[in-house]
């Protein structure tokens, strides 16, 4: 009762959107779903091309060998299936990003709206805190955290990603929270005996909804890059793969010279793909919210 | 019974910083105002401009600011300290009508959510089909049709069908006061009457009194048993409305009367104003702050402050003039 | 209306012939001005009363044909110096705009570049329509105007946040009125101000309006101060006008039941029982049948409901769109 009560104006909200979704943004989630459940269903697809062997292991397949229909990517170095081996790099990817851009999004919400709504020395607190965190070069300590414990696995990478991009998120929400704590509505409120946190969960957060949504989608799209980068410096764990890592070793081993073409342009594009599905889903959005970039009203 | 007034502010003061650091100034938005409504059934109008401190003492008699000295009594009893202990209570009597039909809904949920978290906070309502009938009902007698309003966000509705779900709202919890803060200056001319006239039933039907802010002599008319006039956060004159409005004392009363447009093109204005004086500030920081922009100003009223002096016949205005 | 173009009278300085201005949505046509036709004479105060939603901003636009997507204009005439604004090029326009026609849009006080003196906006303002100008011609053209309209000379060096609505407004109608306009548009240039500010800048408008011989429209929802410097009024409901006359004529002897009832809505001291008018405004989305007034109309008949009355002269200069006069 309680949280159907909650979710309520979530859901119409979800309902809305799809309905008045423009061209931009169900495009970009149309890729985005076709690139998920790819993610989702590579375990079964692997198991099935490659007969419950994990494709990280070492040695299963002949090495160097260029494209076939049973290698449709060839293998590397290490006689690894390069197919298989892309297939979960693009899952991890994929749980990368969503889940660190998801841990930076509920950071950033929870300390923006404290921020914001209690103001005073709360507000200082964190905000001094956020500032100092947004002047430190992220990507710089980023590498060295990545190089002095080389062996971290998935959610430790996602934690440290969500550590360095939360602050960027956590001035918009609190710069958000702070117009719409002076709205009449929020005054309306107080006046039907809300309390502080009634107000919070239920009047401002409901509409801050579009700016968590893009923030969320800007998280993600940035914790791709920060870790791609990283990647392509040869930084990060070497048993967890990653599109970034996968890249790593197509450059390193000078595929391209080969004239192993599928296997560069697959992974690139693949990441490509997740950039353009999240910048049209960001574009896609704004532009719903701001009707005035539209050209037809949607009243 | 006790002679309480049903609501009381006694020397009230807000008073604001601003500047950064080194150039901190204070600005007193209100400025020891000191006034009360008496009983039920009972309308003050509260008469200023831009800048008089109106919007704020509707704030701080709602709770939504606290006063920098002075004390607001709600039935003899600290505003502060009903929000502390009694808030649930406090509110069940004390309702507001804010200006903006817009910005009082939150965009995000249909418009009857209001009327349905009012009763299910005041506990107006038992069961799923009382609360249907009590809001059905309580927007017939505002005049709406519920199959036109319910079900529909505020930007589906226009401004004066927004501004009546309020009244609904008040109907439906019957409190002792209503602060209204420029009720109807956002909504149609034509429809302001209608809107007018149920607050005046609110007050002699249902015994609710109202501190009707508004910046409009005339519609204040409507409904008001006194008139207190306000200018930068002072109040410069107060007394029944017949008598402010036929006599007014105070010369800034004067000239909110005489700028209304008079909708005769027959009496139309003769004298042009110097809009220099009208809009110039006292830079004093002493004397009366309507000093620059009296047309009776002497010497003394740039030395000293009047103060707020009640007359023989029961008025009372803050004037050099009249001591 | 029949054979408008000949009886258009030589004094005419602007005649608007059928105009339409709709807007484009998902659901359809919005008709915010649906046929609108009147004459403007030289020298003249004319009134556009109406309240909101009737469509008199859109029209505003609509004449100056600074409609914006998804506005369009879908038809009628402008005819300003017997030439047809809406068949005008970008450029032609551009040389009338400011020098001949000149606009105070609503709300225009609060869009004064925060970041900039009064006297570059200013400046600014008159070079960009007056290419010939000097720099110093413009500079002293923009100091006069300052002194025109009571405000003192180093107003030119502040910014606007130091200024009062009042002034802000002032400075908005310097600049509008500083190339000596024939013809100046004022969409509701009082609204937001004190009363007692109001008064003085009903005034201006007023005497600047003898001092330069310069025609006003003069757009406003209150009827009060139409009543108090208009020379003719026209009543817009619902996308149309619907009476046209002298104010005193309208005032006086209101034809329309609808401008009755917006002048018996007006709040006076002393009358106990102001009335209003039943109903809710339409949408625009969706105009009534018929005369677009019936809903709410306590004259209404069968007729008023089926045929649309169209805005016809009843004496000399009277005009009004309703059955009960046909």
């Amino acid at each position: 009762m309680i949280t159907s009560n909650l979710l309520r104006p979530y859901v119409t909200n979800m309902k809305k959107f799809l309905r008045m979704a423009n061209w931009k943004l169900k495009l970009g989630l149309g890729i985005l779903v076709f690139l998920v459940a790819i993610g989702i269903l590579e375990p079964f697809i692997n198991a099935v091309r490659l007969g419950g062997y994990d494709p990280m292991e070492i040695g299963r397949f002949p090495r160097w060998q260029r494209s076939s229909w049973e290698h449709p990517l060839g293998t590397d170095s290490f006689g690894r299936d390069l197919l298989a081996v892309t297939l979960r790099g693009l899952r991890y990817t994929l749980i990368l990003c969503f889940l660190s851009g998801a841990i930076a999004t509920v950071i950033a919400v929870i300390l923006g709206v404290l921020s914001g709504y209690v103001g005073g020395w709360l507000d200082t607190i964190i905000g001094s805190f956020t500032n100092g965190l947004l002047v430190i070069p992220t990507f710089p300590i980023f590498l060295l955290i990545s190089t002095y414990f080389p062996r971290i696995d998935l959610l430790t990478m996602c934690l440290i990603l969500a550590a360095f991009s939360w602050p960027f998120a956590a001035r918009t929400i609190r710069a958000q929270v702070l117009s719409l704590k002076n709205r009449e509505f929020v005054n309306m409120a107080k006046t039907c005996g809300f309390n502080d946190l009634e107000i919070v969960v239920k009047e401002i957060i409901p509409n801050m909804l579009p700016y968590v949504c893009t923030s969320l989608a800007f998280s993600i799209v940035g914790a791709a890059f920060a870790e791609t980068g990283a990647r392509l410096l040869g930084i990060g764990p070497q048993d967890i793969p990653t599109l970034g890592l996968i890249l790593n070793w197509v450059f390193a081993s000078a595929y391209l010279m080969q004239g192993r073409y599928l296997e560069v342009i697959i992974p690139s594009s693949l990441l490509v793909f997740i950039f353009v599905s999240f910048n049209m889903i960001i574009i896609g959005l704004d532009e719903m919210f701001n009707p005035r970039l539209k050209k037809v009203t949607g009243m | 019974m006790n002679e309480q007034a049903l609501l009381e502010l006694r020397n009230v003061s807000k008073e604001y910083r601003v500047g950064a650091l080194l150039l901190k100034r204070t600005i007193r938005a209100v400025n020891n105002v000191t006034f009360k409504i008496p009983r039920e059934a009972y309308a003050i109008a509260l008469i200023g401009e831009s800048g008089s401190g109106k919007t704020t003492i509707a704030k701080m008699i709602l709770g939504l600011l606290k006063p920098t000295s002075g004390e607001i009594l709600y039935r003899g009893r600290n505003i502060s300290e009903w929000i502390r202990k009694n808030k649930l209570e406090y509110y069940r009597e004390v309702q507001p009508i804010f200006q903006d039909p817009y910005s009082v809904y939150n965009p995000v949920y249909r418009i009857d959510r209001i009327l349905k978290v009012t009763a299910k906070k005041f506990k107006l309502a038992k069961t799923k089909e009382e609360m249907r009938s009590l809001i059905t009902k309580a927007l017939e007698d505002v005049g709406l049709r519920p199959e036109d309003v319910l079900g529909r966000y505020p930007h589906q509705l226009s401004g004066g069908e927004r501004q009546r779900i309020m009244l609904a709202r008040i109907l439906m919890l019957k409190p002792r006061l209503i602060v209204a803060d420029e009720p109807v200056s956002m909504i149609d001319v034509s429809l302001r009457a209608s809107f007018l006239e149920k607050l005046r039933e609110f007050k002699e039907k249902m015994g609710i009194s109202c501190l009707y802010i508004s910046h409009d002599l005339h519609s204040a008319s409507y409904l008001a048993d006194t008139i207190i006039v306000l200018y930068r956060g002072c109040i410069v004159e107060e007394g029944p409305m017949e008598k402010v409005l036929s006599e007014p004392l105070h010369p800034y009363t004067q000239q909110l009367l005489s700028s209304i447009p008079i909708p005769d093109p027959k009496q139309r204005w003769k004298e042009q104003v110097n809009l220099a004086t009208l809009e110039a500030v006292s830079a004093l920081g002493r004397g009366c702050p309507f000093y620059v922009r009296c047309p009776h100003a002497m010497e003394r009223c740039s030395q000293e402050a009047p103060q707020l002096k009640e007359l023989e016949d029961g008025r009372k205005v803050s004037c050099f003039l009249y001591y | 209306m029949p054979e408008r173009e000949d009886r258009v009278p030589m004094s005419s300085l602007l005649h608007v012939e059928e105009l339409k201005v709709y807007y484009k949505s998902v659901w359809g046509d919005y008709k915010a001005v649906d046929g609108v036709t009147f004459d403007v004479f030289e020298k003249e105060i004319f009134s556009i009363a109406g309240e909101s939603g009737c469509g008199k901003s859109t029209l505003a636009e609509g004449i100056l044909r600074l409609v914006k997507p998804p506005g369009f204009i879908a038809g009628g005439q402008v005819i300003f110096n017997n030439v047809d604004l809406l068949k005008l090029s970008e450029e032609e326009l551009r040389k009338i705009r400011w020098t001949k026609l000149a606009y105070i849009p609503q709300g225009s006080m609060n869009s004064l570049n925060p970041v900039l003196k009064i006297k570059e906006q200013m400046v600014d303002a008159i070079v960009d329509h007056c290419p010939e100008m000097e720099q110093e011609e413009a500079e002293e053209l923009a100091y006069s105007m300052l002194s025109e309209v009571g405000l003192p000379v180093d107003v030119a060096e502040m910014y606007p946040h130091q200024l009062s609505g009042g002034m802000k407004q002032r400075v908005i109608i310097a600049t509008a009125l500083a190339l000596k306009p024939q013809l100046v548009v004022a969409d509701e240039p009082t609204t937001a101000l004190d009363v007692v500010v109001q008064r003085g800048i009903l005034q201006l408008i007023k005497m600047l309006k003898e001092k330069y011989d310069m025609t006003v429209i003069f757009i406003s929802h209150d009827m009060a101060a139409h009543a108090q410097i208009a020379d003719r009024i026209a009543i817009m409901y619902a996308g149309k006008i619907v009476e046209i006359g002298s104010i005193e004529k309208v005032f006086e002897e209101p034809l329309h039941p609808y401008t009755r009832g917006l002048i018996d809505s007006i709040p006076t001291i002393g009358r106990r029982n102001i009335k209003g008018i039943p109903g809710v405004a339409p949408s625009p989305l969706n105009w009534p049948t018929g005369c677009r007034f019936h809903p709410r109309c306590i004259f209404a008949t069968e007729a008023c409901s089926k045929i649309e009355p169209p805005l016809e002269e009843l004496e000399n200069g009277r005009y009004v769109a309703c059955h009960l006069y046909r």
